[in-house]
Formats: C-alpha cells, structure tokens, sequence
C-alpha cells in the first residue's frame, strides 16, 4: 500500500484542527465587535446638517447657556430643538445677510421647518425624560460631550443601554450639583468619589434599573 | 410632531438587534417654524367636548398629544358622564383617523369642489323659493343641537312650505306617545337612580344602554338600590339584579300589567306572583323606588310604568319630569312616514339628508330605496359613504366630532359646544356649514355660525339679568368659560310641574296574547343602531354576555334551541310576514324561551346578518309570529369566550394566602375591583384598547383565539338557568408577586420592578410564549402576525407616542398603564414630593361609569387603595396558587332580604 | 460479510433512489414551510391563547425523545457489555444524532422572532443583558447542545476503525483522500485499539447519566409550570421512560426495513430483535406506570383542577387522541410478550410503529390538551393545527429520512471493525511481491499475519527476545496484546474529571455572576441567587468539559490525527482494516540487527516479511 498524504499531512491535519477553535471564537469576536463598533453606534461621528451651526461659536465663543435655545430641557421629554424664529431673533440683527444662513431666513420666510439630523438618537422603544435627568443634576456633557468644543457637533460615546446602564447602577460617579448641570467645564473639588456620594446622599438618588424606568 | 410619529415604529431598530451590523438610520428633527404657546410636543393638552349618541352628547376631554387627539377621557364636571364615559366615546377616535370615511365631495361619484356643489345647490334652491319651498324636504336625525335647530327653523321661515322629518332607527318614539297620551305634551323622563331603594326594570337596560346609561351607572353604583329585572334577552342591567326573570316582550307587557294590578291601579287585572311580590317590594320604597320602562317597549308599557310611578309617588322624586331635550320632539316613525308617503306620491323634488343611512334602516315595509329614487334632487352628508350615499346624487363627508365645531345637548338637556381638535383630514362639511349654504352663506365657517348663535342666546341671558354694559366682554367670557367646561351653564332642561292625567291604566286595552315565537329588535352593544359598523375598536369588542365580536346572531334559550331541535351555529332562516332574512343561531344563558332576540346594524360590512330585513313599522321593536326554519348550513360565531360555567372552582379565594407584600419604601402599586360594580359594559377595554395602541385583529383571528385585548371581561353565568347569577369579572394583567410568568422566561424580558410591577420588555422578547402558557390567568397576548398597522400614515397618528407600538412575534400584556405612573413620577420627581393618591389613573379606571376599578399606592396608607383593602374584605383571583396577586378583588357582600 | 453494510445489491440501490426522492421532496416541503413562517409568522400555525404550543413543541419533544434510543443503546449496553448491541448500536447513533437534528429545529422555529434565538447563549453584549437562567428553556439550550457535542463525539469515535476500512477499500483517488483524512490515518495499532477502547468506555460512562438528564430538563419545561397536567413531580423519570420507548420504537421502525433491503440478517440477528423487543416492552411497562402514577395523584391530590385536567383528557374534546394514545402504548405492546412477534421482524415493525405514534400523541396530549383548558374556564379555547403545521411536522420527518438515507449508503452504518473482529481470516491470500518504495532510512521491520493468535505468538517470542521497541497493528482489538507488548495501559479518566470541574465551575459561576451579582433581575420572588435554579446548566457543562476533555488526552496518547505514518508503505497494508495482522520491529531497537530479526520473525510465522523506510 502507498502513503495516501504526504508528511506534511500529519502537522497541517493537526494545525487545522487546534486551529478551529480560535478562529470560531475570532469570529464570535468580530460579530460582538461590529454591534459595538463606531459605524453601528454612529458614535463620534458628525452629520451635515442644513445649517453649518457651530456649538463651538455659540456656546463656547458667546457663552450662550444651553438653555436659550433648548428651552424645554428642564420640562420637557425633549430637550426641545430652537424653532426658526429663535434663530431669528439674534440673526435679524448679527450677519442679518450672512450667506450661510440663508437656508434659515428662507425657511422663515416660506414659514417651513429645518429639517435638522438627529445626533443623539435612541431606539424608539426606549423613552428618555431630559427633564428628570437635569433635575437630578446629571449635566448636558455627560451624554453630549464638549459641545463648547465643536463646531460641527457630534455623539462623542455610543448610547448603548450598557453604557445608560454603566451611570444608572452608580449615578454617584456622574452627578453634579443641580446648578452645574449646564455648565461645560465643572470638576468636582476635593476626592470626587465623595463628592458623588455627597450629592447622591442629598438628592436621595436611587439607583433606577428596573426595565420600565426607560421601556415601556 | 414627525419625531413623535417616528418613535412608535421599533422593527427597524428591533432588526438593528437581531443582524449585530445593520443600524439605524439618519432621523430628522423638525421644529417648529415659530413655536406656539403650548410648551413641549409631549405636553397633553386636554380640550373639553361631547361625543354624540343617537342625537345625545356626552361630555369628554379629548387628550392632544402633538396636535393630534389621542385619548378620550369623561368630563368629570359633565352631568352626563362625571368622568366616565362609554365605550361608543372611546371609538370617535376610530373613526377620525379611519381612511374608510367618505374622503371627497362627490356628484353620483365624480368628485367636485365645494363652489361647485354651492353653485348647483342655489340653482336648485332658486327653483323652490319660488314655489315658497314647496317639494323641498330636510331629513335629519334626532336633532338637540340648539345652533343646528335655529339654522333650521330659520330656513324654514325662508321655504315656509318645505318639510322636516327626523329619524332614528332607535328612537324615542314610545316613551313619546306615552308621554303625550299622560300628559297631553312633549315630557322628558329623568330617573334619579341615587335617591331610590329599590328599582324595577321593564326591560330597560338603563346600566348600559343609550345617552344617560354612563350618568345612570354611576349614581346606582353608588346607591346600589335593590334591582328586579324582567328582560328578554340577558343585558349588562339585568346581570346585575338581584331578582331577574326572563320573559318574551309580550309576557313583559302582560307582565307590565299584572304589576300594576298588584300596585292596586289594574281592579280587573289577573293576578301573578313573581308580580305581586315586586308591588310588595314596590310598595315598601313608596317614594324611593322606580319603574323604568325599556326604550323599546311599547307605549303601554311605559303608560303603566308612569302610572306605577305616580301611584309610588315617584314622580318629582325618583322620577323627574322636565321639558324636553330635542329641538323638536317627534313621533320619527311617523315623521319618517309622511316623508315617504310625499315620496310615493312624488311631492319631494328635493330631498336633504343630514347623517343617517335611512336607505337601509328605515322599516323593510316603508321601500325607501325605492321610493328615494323618484325623488329629483338627492343630498346626503355622512361619514361614510353608506347605502343612502349610492342612491344620493350628491354626497357630502361630514366633519367628524373632532373635526368641527357644533354644539349638542346631553339627556339632561346640558348644551355642550363641541369644539374641533385638528383640521378636518379630508374635504368635510359640517350640517351648519350645508345649512348656511342652503341660505346662501357657503363660506360661513361652523365656528362663525355658532359664534353667531350663542352670541344671541347670550345677548338674551345678558339683557334678562338687566345689564346693557360691556356685553362683548362678557360674551367673551362665557363663550371662552363654556368652551373650558365643556357645557354652557344653566341649559339643563327645565323641571316641570305637570301631573299625568288620572286612571292612566284604565286608557289601556287588554295586552296582546304571548305568541308561540316572537321576536324582539335590540340596539346592538357594541355599534348602536349599525352606524358605528366597520369601527374595528368597537367591532372587536366582546359583546355583553354573548361574547360575541364582529357579527350578530338569532339569540335564543337553551330550551327553545332544543324545542327547535338547534345548537349555537345552525344556521337558520328567519320569517316575519313574508321577510326572510338567514341568521346563524346563538343559545345565550337566561334568555327568554319562545323568543329570538337580533341586534340591528349588522350585515353592512359584509360581517353579521341585517335584523332590518324583517323589520316593519308594526314590529318595530318587537314582534310575534315568527317563523323559524333550519337550513342545515353551519356558521362559526367569533366568540372570545366559548364556557359561561365556573365548573364549580372557587375562582376568588379559595385557600387563602398571605396577600401582596409590598416592600417597605419607595411606591409600591396595587390595585382592587368590585365585580358587584361591573356591569360589564366594555368601556374599560376600550379605553385600554386606546391608551395601548392595542391592534384589533380581525374576526378571523378572533375565531382562532387570538384577540388581543389586555383586559377582558368574563361573564359567568352561574346557577339553574330560571334563576341564573351573572358574574364579570374583569380580568387583566393582576400583577403576581410570585409571578408564574417571570422566572420561565429565557432573556428576562418579563420581570419584577421595585414598585411590583410585572413589566414586559418588549424589546427584549424573543416570542417563546412560554410566559403565556404559564399564566394561570391566561392575560398575555402574542402577536402571530404583524398585526399592529405601521404603513397607514393616518393610522399611525391614532397610535399613542407615549406607548410602544408592537412588532410580530413578541408577547404584550396590561402594564397598568407604565406610561401613566412613569409620567408622574416624572413630574413628581421633579418637583421633588411623592405621586399624590388620584393623580395616576390607570386608562380602565378613568372610564369606569360605575367606579369598579381603584388604583393606587399600597405604601400610602391613606390611599383609596389602601382604605378600601382595609375596610372591605378582598380575595385574589385562584388565591391557592400563591402568585399573590397585587389586583384583588372585592367580595361581594349580599344583601340580605 | 462485513462488507455488505456498505455495498448496496442493484435492486436495494433503486428502493434507495426511490426513498431519498420521496425524502428530498418532503425536505423541499419544510424550507417552503419554514420560509412562510419566517416571512409570515407564527400567525400560520394553529396556535393561540390560551394554547401557546402546538406541533411545534409536540415534535421537538418526540423527537429529543427518539435521539435517547441511540446513546442509551452504545452507552448503556456497553456499559452492561450487552453483545448484542454490537449489531445496532451504530445505527442507533446515527439515529440519535440525526434525530437531534430535527428537534433542534423545532425551540429555534417556534420563537415569536427566531432571528434574536441568539439572545439565549450568554455573551457579552453591547445591552449588557444576559439570558434568564432560572428558564427551563435555557436548560433545554445547554442540555441540546451538550448531548448533541457528546453524541457525535462518541459516534465519531466509534466510526473510526470503520473509515479506515473505507480508506483501504476505497479505489477512487479523492475518495482514498476524502476517508484518509476522516480516518485521522487510523492505523490499528494496540495502542490505538487500547485508547479507543477505554475512550468509548468513559464516553458511555458520561453519557449515560447525560441521557437521563437531558430528557429530565425537557421534562422541567412542563414541570416547572403551574398547569395542570404539566405541574408533576413524577415528569422526569417518566419522560424518561418514554424516551427510550420512543426511540427504541424508532430504531426498530429503521432497522426493520434497512436489514429486510440489505440483508442482515447476519449482523442483525432475531436475537438482536428480540433484545430490542424485551427493552421495548420494559419501558413501555414503565410509561404505563407513569400513566397510572400520573392518574392517581390527579385523582389523590385532591386539586379540582387536576382531577378536571385528567377527566378532560379522556372525555373533553380530544378523547379520541387520549383513548388512541392507550391503545398504542398500554395495549399494543401487550404482543411483545410474544415470541412469536419478538422474533418477527415485520409483526415487531407494526408494534414499533403503533409506539412510535402513540408517544406522539402522548405529547400532544400533554402539551395541548392540557394547555386548551386550564384554570380560568373563561379563557378556555381550542387547538386546530393548519396546513403548515402539518407540513413543518412532515418536513422535519422527511429531513430525518433524507439523512438517515445518504448516511446508510455512503457510511457504515454496521460497525464493520468489531463485526469483523469476531471472524476468522479467510486463508492467506496472495501478497503482492515486495516491490519496495526507493531506499531510505531503515525504521525497522514489519511482519504480516493471517491471524491474531500467531501474531501473539510472534509478540511473544519478540518480546522473550528481549526486544522492546515493538508495535502490532490488527483490523480489531486483540485480547491481551498490550500486556504482550509490555505498554502502559492509557488513561483518559484525569483528562476527563479536570475536564468537567472546569465545566461545572464555570458553568455554575456564569450563572452566579450574571444573575446575582452582574444583572441581578426580580423574577417570580425567587431570590437573585436562586442556586438551584443553576443546577441543571452547571451538569450539563460538567459533562460537555468531561467529554471535550477526553479528546486532548486521547490525541495524545494515539498520536492521531496522522494521515501519514511509514507502515502505510508497508504492502499489503490496507489489509490491516480487515483480515492481515501485522507486527513492526523498529530499528531503533538495541537488539535490532537487519538478519536476526528477520529470522526471528520468519521463525514465528510470518508470511513475509518487509522493510519499512522513513518515506
């Protein structure tokens, strides 16, 4: 009888098989990669909206307080998007022929919206209440980042239910005091892991993480 | 408003789970161009309104999410509802967002514009005024509308020789004539039900049936006189009595008399004994006791009720005479027939009908169709294009309730304005708008119209309290006050004080002889009279004690059905002189032996039979002689409940167990309900079926078990069948401490929430149904197919933003309206206090008219909840599995004697 | 002889040809079903509220029962050193894991979205959820895939001595490759034999209590549960019970047929029928009791729903279904007490079949006609199945009988090896001349035997030679050759137990962790670290860790997989899978001299003697 393989048979037969096993766990890891993965959460990255609108300007150049355009913050479900005519307000006046913004004065002239792109967007079975949170002194940069510090403003992390669940299991390590919730630069004086315990003792947190609280 | 459409469709994003690489896409935010006064999109606003009833109002807040209504909630400051309402007030919503209404003007089907129908409309007018209007005939239904009256009168001061009939397949029409031949005028009968002991039923489903029904429940509910009922077929009213006799309409007539004789008003009348002991019991509430005669009996009967009345000296206590309701009180069968003997004789050149599908509910012996055809010039407005529409040459939509303005007077005779929540849908004109054009105002709006109205109603009001100053201002103020209550103060109708001739009885001929088969004509339970056939939420819903959906049946007794050699889906043929109509056969417990009960309306959407085919003049309401012929064909009802016995299962209580511990701080929910309250008359299923987003399905899918309401009612019908005890119970998710569904659900999508919550994760179910079949209590539903509608872009404005619409394949259940209680503990919260006992109210809850259902926190002692745990003795439902639910139920405490 | 389980005669091959069409037809007719269902939803099947499983669960259920008859057959019988077994218990394996096959298909259709079924593994994900371990559903999860992982490595391992004699019959250049690599380059040393030996032995030893668990989690999805009719104590011995009924129904529903079509009668003699019969009629016995058990707490127990539960299913709307299913699994099996149908394979195929259907309908019964009336008389509905779940049902039996198809032709389906080993040779045969590969280095020398006593007797005499370095390779294990040979004896059980500590701990921790510590959920009022809820996970991974322990230790100790080996080059080699024993002195060997040990080997009886060369 003749050798139906030639030797190096033997070690490639064996390769393969030892080899199964990782390669089987890589592509499990690549899966789980891609559901984390930046293209998927769209975290970081910065639609084109209709309007070039610079946070950077606004809120870091003139130190606008978040709430003059998002007015309904504090009330609302919604942080509430300035309406046409807030823009106007100032822009009657500043760059009144500014080309930029022109798609602004002709929606206000036709009296039609600006379609904007959603940046911080949640799955539709998920119900956010930007209000409580603010009350709660839970501040606009945890979640959005350094808007001060963009001129074309993004999703800095990726909103995956771990990471809502990363602050709902310790929101000590990421309340402020109420009144800094707006505030773009705050750091806690003193070791921050007693100040969190400090503020969380004082605004009676809980530690929300019964399914309802966010899906109904 | 786009981003609150956008949030209620979550397969996208449940696929983004299922492939880990596909993602969501781009969405768009739309603000507002300049933003209104009204604050957040999420921000509901509540606008006060009525929901008409065959001419009635009933008053409700519309809740507006977005701009879009919502919910409809009861006016709790309306006489008619106090909060409640009933279930035909849920279903306008329905409707206002059903892409089956008429959605265009058109002209024997081809569409026009308004200026154009306008243009023909003076042409034709021109014609008649010369004539002083002569041939020119209004139909309208039981009209209450003040604005809509004057509009009326005034065009017929203008063609003083033109006619106006009215017509409701459910009128009045008995109570009427009784009323005239008591009293010799138009009387308006208002039972005060919380002053009464003791209540006799002729036949009169006053729990749940027609405009005052919600009013009624709740002041008995809180009274809780004792109640003899003797009906033909078994009605919420009558499962709710303590002593109930099943009679055919005409042994209810004989028995009508009996009664009176043992009241002492009949000398020569024969004795009977179930009779003799109600005069008794009668007699003991002199005073405090009503005889309520059913809406369909006939005139003799509600004669002897008077009679009865007047002789317990009732009458001015229990029983309140006051003016009537309607701008014009008729005989409408009469009414109806002058119109169609004018046709027959070709006077009517023009014919104007307002609402209504006269062509297939007016009676089989008066041939509209037929005659409607030699009529020149045919009009007709509806919501539907219905079979009157199709012989119309022009048909106009009309404006939904929640889409125009009018005003409408409740049975109280309470006016409501009913004012718009959006812009009309689709090309729709109310009846002020078509009758400001009959009087050359084509343009004038509705609101103008009322404005102008009730401007001079108030200039009346404001020059008899004596002032001349400031009127303007002042009609500001009550129009803005009136339009804020939701009714204009002071326009109940006025008491009168009037006696009914004496010896009433003694007018009344001998009663007719009981016939070997009879039958008997009913408004249907859950679409009237048929004009609210096709509405899916009302459709769907389980009919009273039958259990039925989607379709009527010949409702008969055990016993006849057996006599008659028939099981429930023979189906049958029906003949009342010389018309036929076949019907499927349904054996319903405690009806009536040797009589048919059918309910009209149906047969229109292809789905039921038309009971109208057989129905003449003389038998209106009811009828003997029937014949009854089995065809050997079989029909499958679509019944959501098929057993009525409880099999002898002690199914509330049973060995006890420690009740719901809730724990110590925080909120801790519960719930508790009083079956003794229910009458089961549906209003909480639809109510949830709103709040929900809850899809129906479809009669097919009912048949094979798949409805999906969260609540349901059960209806047991317990004992010998002559002596029949009806139980509901109304069954929805009971929130288990121990809770049998939870630990056997693989992804942990139906858990236990701090508060005692049994929470179901949409999102996160993969649809095993292990859940379901787990639950002792059977209150989880699955979704086979997609059954949720997600294209119709107008269907998607009725879906509620603040609930998730759900996907195929996943289980949902009552989630005691999560969104309510998130809602304020948001609000709670962020005014830093605790949620205030009332201030969740679950969407069942709300609607209630009888207050069967109480919501609240268990750890709030001084709840509702709470106090009614305390003082009253409660049982959980299959209390021996120890799943310890948190809704529990009261048991009932019977009343001795 | 041996080789008739592999060659079909003409006339077989068209009753074949004739079968897989009927089978590929009715596997066309489950894509199509399952494509609707995907597409459409689970709307299409008959289920509703309140019967939330129909034919879906009913099947998976049958058929996880069918997948016991196989291991129970290889591992109990092995264990009981039932002889018999030989005949069957290939087949039986087989069976098993095709039957796995279907009933897999089955938990993964019925899912409301099947697409998400991945949401039952645990892994680290971006929700930072985890599966529900307290579900019998996740038990049912691991116990699958556990007792399909160790069926097919027990089946594999079997097969291998029987793939090598595919490789040395093969004439086909691809398919020579094709079983070479199969075979792993099996080459029937002692050493071979002795770890295949104990490897199968230790196998049995895990799956046999494997078996009894898997069927007892299949039976916690009902026992668990509040239902009456599903809520019993008694469920997990008496699923059992009816698991080896069903699946020995089946195998014989196999066997019958394929030994009548092959002629097997050889192989697959009446006394193997008649074993099967009696362990038929054993079990059935036993489902009966569970009847009778099942019937009498209903009635003892007192609970009115019980008692309902139990009058429903003989007098409610699916009595029928009741009384049929008494009928074929209470009186049918009556015959078996029979010889005169134990010994007949036809009259045993019928009973076989009666079984087969009756324990179908026990599982409709206990899964539907349980569910359609429960404790809310109220809620009370009916079960119609549709169409499709009538063609999903056939569609899975039509992909059982498509694979059992294509396995019994293209694979040896009787295990050829141990058949053969109980042969004697047929008389030397002529051996081609030594036509020897080009000269390289001497490995030493082989020596070929007709039979396993002289090539004893030539290990012997080598042995008492005083040489050490020996080898001999046979087409079965010989009695007493590793002893001969002077070997240490292998051991897989250390492998094994570390194995399946590290199964059961990690197994156990997963779970701790993540429902007690990660994400703690309220569920039932049962405490976060409800252990006893783990217990059936963490057995089922003790038992996957012991059994993917043992094929490290069992690569090392036979060197395998090693396709190339020099004593292929031996001529005459490809004899070794079936009749020719061969012993190989190395030429490493001190004592080793190219004449002497030549002689020596003359001198015991070789009928040639050849030199084998590092190729």
């Amino acid at each position: 009888m003749a050798q139906i393989l030639p030797p190096s048979a033997n070690l490639a037969v064996r390769l393969a098989l030892v080899g199964i096993l990782p390669a089987a766990a890589g592509l499990l890891w690549l899966l789980g990669a891609m559901a984390g993965s930046s293209w998927v959460t769209r975290a970081g990255s910065a639609p084109a909206q209709p309007v070039p609108f610079s946070h950077k300007l606004h809120v870091g150049g003139l130190g606008l307080d978040c709430r003059h355009c998002h007015t309904l913050v504090e009330t609302g479900a919604g942080a509430g998007m300035p309406s046409t005519k807030t823009c106007m307000h100032c822009h009657a006046q500043i760059f009144s022929d500014a080309a930029l913004l022109e798609p602004v004065r002709a929606a206000m002239a036709e009296d039609r919206s600006i379609e904007w792109l959603r940046v911080a967007d949640l799955p539709d079975f998920v119900y956010f209440d930007h209000s409580i949170h603010v009350r709660k002194g839970f501040a606009c940069v945890t979640c959005h980042g350094r808007v001060d510090q963009m001129p074309v403003v993004e999703q800095p992390v990726a909103l995956t239910m771990r990471w809502c669940l990363d602050c709902h299991r310790n929101p000590e390590r990421y309340v402020r005091p109420p009144e800094q919730v707006f505030s773009m630069s705050w750091e806690p004086e003193g070791d921050p892991a007693a100040v969190g315990a400090r503020l969380a003792r004082e605004l009676g947190l809980r530690r929300p993480t019964d399914c309802s609280f966010c899906h109904r | 408003m786009k981003r609150l459409l956008e949030r209620r469709e979550f397969i996208l994003s449940a696929l983004a789970g299922a492939a880990a690489c596909t993602r969501q896409p781009r969405e768009p935010i739309v603000p507002w161009g300049a933003a209104p006064a009204a604050g957040a999109p999420e921000e509901p606003l509540y606008f006060a309104t009525a929901t008409p009833l065959g001419g009635f109002g009933l008053g409700v807040l519309v809740k507006s999410l977005a701009g879009r209504p919502v919910k409809v909630e009861g006016n709790p400051e309306h006489p008619a509802s106090l909060g409640a309402t009933d279930a035909f007030a849920q279903s306008w919503l329905w409707s206002l967002y059903d892409p089956a209404r008429a959605q265009t003007l058109t002209q024997r089907g081809r569409p026009h514009a308004w200026a154009a129908f306008t243009e023909w409309l003076r042409g034709a007018l021109k014609e008649r005024r010369a004539r002083y209007g002569e041939g020119l005939h209004i139909l309208t239904q039981t009209v209450t509308s003040p604005t809509l009256a004057w509009q009326i009168s005034e065009l017929l001061d203008a063609f003083p020789a033109a006619r106006w009939h009215q017509y409701e397949p459910l009128s009045q029409d008995p109570a009427r004539e009784a009323a005239r031949g008591a009293f010799g005028r138009d009387v308006q009968l208002i039972y005060r039900f919380d002053r009464a002991e003791c209540v006799v039923s002729l036949d009169a489903d006053f729990l749940a049936q027609g405009p005052a029904a919600v009013r009624y429940a709740r002041d008995f509910m809180r009274r809780r006189p004792k109640l003899m009922v003797i009906e033909t077929m078994p009605s919420p009213t009558g499962s709710k009595a303590d002593e109930r006799r099943a009679a055919s309409p005409r042994e209810i007539e004989a028995f009508s008399f009996a009664l009176a004789g043992h009241l002492g008003l009949l000398p020569d009348a024969e004795p009977e004994e179930g009779a003799a002991k109600w005069a008794r019991e009668l007699l003991r509430h002199r005073g405090a006791s009503v005889v309520v005669a059913g809406d369909q009996q006939p005139p003799s009967v509600h004669l002897l009720a008077l009679a009865s009345n007047q002789k317990l000296g009732n009458l001015g206590r229990t029983v309140q005479l006051t003016e009537p309701v309607e701008a014009l009180p008729a005989i409408e069968l009469a009414s109806l027939g002058e119109l169609v003997r004018a046709m027959e004789t070709g006077r009517v050149e023009m014919l104007v009908m307002l609402g209504g599908d006269p062509v297939r509910d007016a009676p089989a012996d008066f041939d509209f169709a037929a005659h409607l055809k030699r009529v020149k010039h045919r009009v007709h407005v509806s919501h539907y294009f219905n079979h009157t529409s199709r012989l119309a040459d022009w048909h106009i939509p009309e404006a939904h309730p929640f889409e125009s303005w009018s005003d409408i007077r409740s049975f109280d005779g309470t006016v409501t304005i009913m004012q718009p929540l959006i812009a009309p849908l689709w090309e729709a004109k109310s009846f002020h708008e078509l009758l400001a054009a009959m009087r050359d105002r084509p343009d004038a709006s509705g609101y103008e119209l009322l404005r102008e109205y009730w401007r001079g109603r108030a200039y009346e009001l404001f020059l008899r309290a004596g002032r001349s100053l400031a009127f303007e201002e002042e009609f500001e103020a009550f129009w803005r006050r009136s339009l804020h209550d939701g009714f204009v103060a002071g326009t109940a109708a006025e008491p009168l004080a009037v006696e009914p001739r004496p010896n009433l009885a003694a007018l009344l001929k001998p009663p007719r002889r009981a016939a070997p088969l009879e039958i008997r004509f009913k408004p249907d339970a859950t679409i009237w009279d048929g004009s609210f056939a096709g509405n899916a939420w009302l459709e769907e819903l389980p009919k009273p004690i039958t259990k039925l959906t989607w379709e009527n049946a010949a409702c008969l007794s055990g016993a006849t059905a057996a006599r008659l050699g028939l099981a429930s889906g023979d189906v049958v043929q029906l003949r009342l002189d010389g018309r036929t109509v076949d019907a499927p056969v349904l054996i319903v417990p405690g009806h009536a032996d040797g009589a048919v009960t059918l309910t009209l309306g149906y047969g229109r959407q292809g789905t039921g039979f038309d009971a109208g085919r057989i129905r003449s003049a003389a038998g209106f309401f009811s009828a003997g002689g029937l014949d009854l012929r089995k065809l050997g064909r079989r029909h499958a009802l679509a019944t959501t409940q098929e057993h009525h016995r409880m099999e002898g299962r002690p199914l509330l209580g049973g060995a006890k167990s420690a009740g719901a511990r809730p724990p110590a701080d925080g909120y801790a929910w519960g719930m508790v309900i009083d079956p003794a309250a229910c009458t089961g008359c549906n209003a909480c299923v639809i109510a949830c079926v709103a709040e929900n987003n809850i899809p129906p399905v479809g009669r097919a899918e009912v048949l094979r078990g798949r409805e999906m309401h969260w609540l349901r009612i059960d209806t047991y019908a317990e004992g010998p069948e002559e002596a029949l005890e009806f139980v509901h119970l109304p069954v929805m998710c009971l929130h288990c401490e121990n809770a049998p569904c939870e630990p056997v659900c693989p992804t942990g999508a139906t858990v236990h929430s701090a508060e005692g919550l049994n929470e179901m994760i949409y999102n996160r179910c993969v649809g095993s149904r292990y859940c379901a079949n787990n639950c002792p209590y059977k209150v989880r539903r699955f979704n086979f197919y997609q059954y949720a509608d997600h294209s119709t872009v107008v269907r998607r404005m009725l879906y509620n933003p603040e609930v998730t619409v759900r996907t195929r394949g996943v289980i949902e259940k009552c989630t005691w309206c999560i969104q309510r209680i998130s809602a304020a503990r948001i609000a709670a919260a962020r005014s830093g206090r605790r949620i205030r006992d009332g201030e969740i109210i679950t969407a069942c809850q709300g609607v209630c008219p009888s207050e069967a259902i109480v919501f609240g926190d268990l750890n709030d002692p001084d709840s509702r909840v709470s106090r009614l745990l305390a003082a009253r003795q409660t049982a959980a439902l299959l209390e021996h599995l120890g799943t310890r639910p948190r809704t529990r139920y009261l048991v009932r405490e019977r009343r001795d004697g | 002889m041996a080789e008739q389980a592999l060659a079909f005669a003409p006339a077989a091959r068209r009753y074949w040809w004739a079968a897989f069409a009927g089978a590929s037809l009715l596997v066309v007719l489950l894509a199509a079903s399952v494509a609707a269902l995907l597409t459409r939803g689970l709307g299409i099947w008959g289920i509703n509220a309140p019967v939330g499983w129909g034919f879906d669960i009913v099947n998976f259920v049958w058929w996880i029962g069918i997948a016991h008859a196989g291991t129970l057959i290889s591992a109990i019988l092995l264990l009981l050193r039932q002889s018999w077994r030989s005949g069957i218990h290939r087949l039986a394996e087989t069976m098993t894991i095709v039957a796995i096959s279907c009933a897999a298909l089955f938990p993964l259709l019925h899912l409301g979205r099947p697409w998400l079924f991945y949401w039952l593994l645990p892994y680290p994900n971006t929700m930072g959820t985890w599966p529900q371990f307290r579900s019998p559903l996740v038990w049912d999860f691991f116990a699958i895939l556990t007792y399909g992982l160790v069926s097919l490595i027990f089946w594999y391992l079997g097969l291998l001595p029987d793939l090598a004699v595919l490789r040395d019959k093969a004439r086909l250049r691809r398919s020579r490759i094709a079983w070479c690599l199969l075979a792993l380059g099996w080459r029937g040393s002692a050493r071979q034999w002795e770890a295949h030996k104990s490897a199968c032995w230790l196998l049995a030893a895990v799956a046999t209590p494997l078996v009894v668990s898997v069927h007892s989690v299949v039976s916690f999805d009902f026992a668990v549960s509040v239902v009456p009719g599903w809520h019993s104590t008694i469920f997990p011995p008496y699923f059992v019970a009816g698991a080896i009924f069903s699946g020995l129904a089946m195998l014989l529903l196999i066997t019958v047929p394929l030994r009548a079509l092959l002629g097997l009668e050889a192989c697959i003699t009446e006394s193997h029928l008649d074993a099967m019969a009696k362990v038929l009629l054993a079990s059935g016995l036993v489902v009966t009791y569970g009847y009778l058990a099942e019937a009498f707490f209903a009635w003892y127990g007192g609970s009115p729903y019980e008692q309902f539960t139990l009058a429903n299913r003989l007098l409610g709307p699916y009595a029928p279904v009741g009384w049929l299913l008494v009928a074929a699994n209470v009186l049918a099996i009556q015959a078996l007490w029979f010889v005169a149908v134990r010994r007949r394979p036809w009259r045993l195929f019928v009973v076989a079949l009666a079984v087969s259907g009756g324990m179908w309908l026990e599982r409709f019964l206990i899964i539907v006609v349980s569910l359609h009336r429960d404790y809310l008389p109220a809620a009370w509905g009916i079960y119609r199945p549709t169409f499709w779940d009538w063609t999903t049902m056939l569609g899975a039996a039509g992909w059982f009988a498509w694979l059992m198809l294509l396995l019994a032709r293209f694979f040896p389906l009787m295990p050829t090896a141990e058949l053969g080993a109980e042969l004697h040779p047929a008389a030397g045969a002529a051996v081609d001349p030594d036509s020897g590969p080009p000269r390289a280095r001497l490995i030493g020398l082989a020596a070929v035997f007709p039979a396993p006593e002289q090539l004893m007797e030539a290990v012997r005499r080598a042995h008492a030679a005083g040489y050490q370095r020996l080898d001999a390779f046979s087409p079965a294990p010989v009695d007493g050759m590793r002893e001969a040979l002077g070997q240490q004896p292998v051991r897989l059980s250390p492998a094994m137990f570390v194995g399946g500590l590290l199964g059961a701990l990690g197994g156990f921790l997963l779970q701790f962790w993540t429902s007690a510590v990660e994400m703690p959920l309220a569920a039932g009022g049962q405490p976060a670290a409800s252990w006893q809820a783990f217990v059936p996970i963490t057995f089922e991974c003790a038992v996957l860790g012991a059994a993917l322990g043992a094929l490290p230790a069992l690569a090392a100790a036979t060197g395998l997989p090693q396709p190339h080996h020099p004593v292929f080059d031996i001529p005459g080699f490809e004899r070794v899978s079936r009749d020719r024993f061969f012993l190989l002195i190395e030429a490493g060997d001190e004592r080793f001299d190219p004449v002497g040990t030549r002689d020596l080997l003359h001198g015991s009886g070789a009928h040639e003697v050849h030199e084998v060369y590092e190729a």
